[in-house]
């Protein structure tokens, strides 16, 4: 139940952060995807099913809020959510560098499985936005070493 | 071998949503452009975040309009007063115009109904996967809003449409940028007709059906609504054209740089009679 919990308000968290974004820049609404964020770190922090799960919930809700196929974000989600966890229990990826290259990795596989099954499968159109498009993963990497290290920390203070 | 048991547990779990999903899409099919149920509760369910949200940018503005900027307060006002004096000028003018072509008692009709007939709405979220296909805008069923009705911008641009799902206070604006949009426009120097398409990449369209051996349209003319989609009342600006290109197809390749911009995109107009009310 209280992993429920903790995965709703996660939903929610991202929702009101993307909705914030809007406000301040367009440019980051394409740069920073919130959503994909959010399921890196759930995936990382509580295990491969609690990714897969925040994957489909967060996919669902971009999907409501877009005229595109309902369907296909949370597809895209579900997999790297899934990925994330299980990836992250096979390799160490505690090193920051590590968590880097693995945050950016799998940034990079949910655009590319969204643009894969929206232009290819489905002939959508994608929004390279000037090229902001393209810096997600990086921009995916650094936030998510940056929240994940800051977690990790108050864990650790927690514990003691 | 319980982990091997539980290792295979997740996989036949993850398995199985990702069957769900594909299923979720495979329904879609039968019902074309319109939402499931599903969908519509996710929306309806997660909309007022985005009201709030709004509300919240809306009060901290005012809170800095009013108290912080209260210094520029006096040279708006006296900015304000010579826009207002031009205006009600242009107004008296373009009243009169109306009055020497038409009876009075049309003229006061015709009037009523212009007042009745938009509707302003604040824009409260942008598509969520592709900011370039819809917007989220804070009025709904409640307010009258329907399919089809069609949303310009505060210049008098046109920005798109109004399409599922509409909610009681929300709903969601199909942008002229969307590669499914399509509307019927005419350029307003040489009268080429042609469908206007986005390409839901950068927020530029596409002007369609163009014959490659038209020699008439050129660069930088601007396009106007024509009407005959039924959808978009006609002489409504929507952009220009930013470069023609010729390929080996029939019809000329016009790329049209649209009038909506998304950095000004704030605050929209929707127009609450449907075209055929109006015409």
């Amino acid at each position: 139940m209280r992993e429920v919990i903790k995965g709703g308000l996660t939903v929610i968290a991202a929702f009101v952060v993307y909705s914030v974004l809007r406000h301040i820049s367009i440019s980051m609404l394409i740069g920073i995807n919130v959503f994909t964020l959010a399921v890196i770190l759930f995936g990382l922090i509580e295990g491969e099913m609690a990714g897969a799960v925040m994957g489909l919930a967060c996919g669902l809700v971009v999907d409501s809020f877009s005229l595109g196929i309902f369907g296909l974000s949370s597809l895209a989600k579900t997999i790297t959510g899934f990925l994330a966890g299980y990836v992250s229990r096979k390799l160490n990826v505690l090193p920051v560098g590590r968590l880097f290259i693995f945050c950016a990795i799998m940034g990079a596989l949910d655009l590319g499985l969204w643009v894969l099954l929206s232009s290819v499968f489905f002939s959508e159109g994608f929004p390279w936005g000037g090229g902001f498009l393209l810096a997600q993963p990086l921009l995916t990497a650094v936030l998510g070493t940056f929240f994940y290290s800051l977690f990790r920390k108050i864990k650790a203070r927690r514990e003691r | 071998m319980p982990r091997l048991l539980k290792e295979k547990k997740k996989a036949l779990v993850f398995a199985g949503l990702i069957f769900a999903q594909l299923i979720l899409v495979s329904l879609q099919v039968p019902l074309g452009e319109e939402p499931s149920y599903f969908e519509k509760v996710i929306f309806f369910v997660f909309s007022p975040v985005q009201r709030a949200v709004q509300g919240l940018f809306q009060a901290t503005g005012r809170i800095w309009n009013r108290y912080v900027y209260l210094r520029q307060v006096e040279a708006q006002n006296q900015k304000l007063r010579d826009e207002l004096f031009h205006v009600r000028q242009t107004n008296m003018l373009l009243t009169n115009e109306i009055v020497g072509l038409k009876e009075r008692r049309d003229i006061e009709q015709y009037l009523s109904s212009l007042n009745q007939s938009f509707l302003v709405a604040a824009v409260i979220g942008l598509d969520a996967s592709n900011i370039y296909k819809s917007i989220v805008i804070d009025k709904g069923q409640h307010h009258g809003l329907q399919n089809n009705m069609a949303v310009v911008d505060s210049k008098g641009n046109l920005v798109g449409r109004i399409t599922n799902p509409v909610s009681l206070r929300t709903a969601t604006v199909q942008l002229l940028t969307d590669d499914n949009s399509a509307v019927s426009v005419r350029s307003e120097k040489s009268k080429v007709l042609g469908v206007l398409a986005g390409d839901a990449k950068g927020g530029t369209c596409r002007l369609k059906y163009v014959l490659a051996t038209n020699e008439q349209l050129s660069e930088g003319e601007k396009l106007t609504t024509t009407g005959f989609d039924k959808i978009f009342p006609a002489g409504l600006e929507v952009g220009e054209v930013l470069s023609i290109t010729l390929d080996s197809s029939l019809f000329k390749k016009i790329t049209v740089k649209p009038y909506l911009d998304f950095k000004d995109l704030n605050y929209v107009a929707v127009l609450t009679q449907k075209r055929d009310d109006v015409f």
